[in-house]
């Protein structure tokens, strides 16, 4: 069949912006559409949806809100279908956990050598959480450490996984047995 | 309107949809956003996040067969046209809604007739 070029049909340019636009629109879908099938259909998926994206005769802004929430788009290709765990958004949320806490400790840390150096004291030694968190300012130099045993590297991995499971919804992986009547 | 009654509209859109899609693909092959626009023809405002999930269920289920179509104003575009089984569910479906058309018309004439 040939294919019509009607006026109705016919594609916009699609800016830089426009593509970038879609790109990240069809990155927060396909880890939302992981949840609800298999990775090649996931991928297909997702380039069947940019082609008709760059063929859309409207403005992106307008055909990515057409399409809806990058989550509500998901669903609506779920169809009833058990949904599996989201690992891409739970490596997301174990990497957000990081920085969050790896900012707060840091921030803790300079804190206290802020402290050390405003006080003149030598040292100062403090606990965050379970782990021992030292600041000097000597004559030597200046400086920070924390103690160097397996406690200052739990904290953060107990986080992480918690983070990741959390995120990755992990109770997913447990398929809902098949209810049985008797 | 009300959010209520949007969601009875977009409920009864998703309900009739199915088989609106089968028979305008029966009618003549079409590509996706081509749908879209027929039926915005026939009246029926339809967005492409109900529209592209629809078709990849069809296609899925073995309901619709596609093909890609190399367009002169941009990516190759993927047409769909009925399989046996789709016309198959296409008379079902049909079948089930007249039931549903003529009690939902025979209740509403009710309302309006005369009470003796």
């Amino acid at each position: 069949m040939p294919d019509k070029p009607p006026g109705s049909m016919r594609t916009r340019h699609r800016s830089m912006g426009d593509r970038l636009h879609a790109e990240a629109y069809l990155t927060r879908l396909d880890w939302h559409l992981e949840a609800v099938m298999p990775g090649k259909e996931r991928r297909s998926t997702v380039k069947e949806l940019r082609q008709s994206l760059i063929s859309d005769p409207r403005g992106m802004t307008s055909s990515l809100r057409d399409l809806g929430s990058p989550k509500a788009l998901a669903d609506q290709y779920a169809d009833d279908a058990h949904r599996r765990p989201l690992w891409s958004i739970g490596v997301i949320a174990a990497g957000a956990a990081l920085l969050v806490y790896w900012t707060v400790f840091l921030s803790y840390v300079f804190g206290m050598l802020a402290a050390v150096e405003s006080l003149g004291s030598a040292e100062a030694d403090a606990t965050f959480f379970i782990i021992k968190v030292t600041a000097f300012s000597t004559d030597e130099g200046v400086g920070i450490g924390w103690t160097s045993d397996w406690a200052w590297l739990i904290v953060p991995t107990v986080l992480a996984a918690f983070a990741f499971l959390l995120g990755a919804r992990i109770w997913r992986q447990v398929k809902p047995s098949e209810v049985t009547t008797s | 309107m009300s959010r209520i009654q949007a969601q009875q509209d977009a409920q009864l859109t998703r309900a009739a949809l199915p088989l609106l899609t089968l028979t305008l693909i029966a009618d003549e092959e079409s590509y996706g956003y081509q749908l879209i626009e027929r039926l915005a023809n026939l009246g029926l405002e339809v967005t492409t996040g109900l529209m592209y999930p629809l078709l990849s269920r069809l296609e899925r289920d073995g309901q619709v067969s596609t093909r890609m179509v190399p367009s002169t104003s941009g990516p190759p575009r993927k047409y769909f046209a009925l399989t046996e089984a789709g016309h198959a569910t296409r008379a079902s479906v049909k079948e089930q809604w007249q039931v549903v058309a003529t009690a939902v018309h025979a209740a509403t004439e009710k309302e309006h007739a005369p009470h003796a």
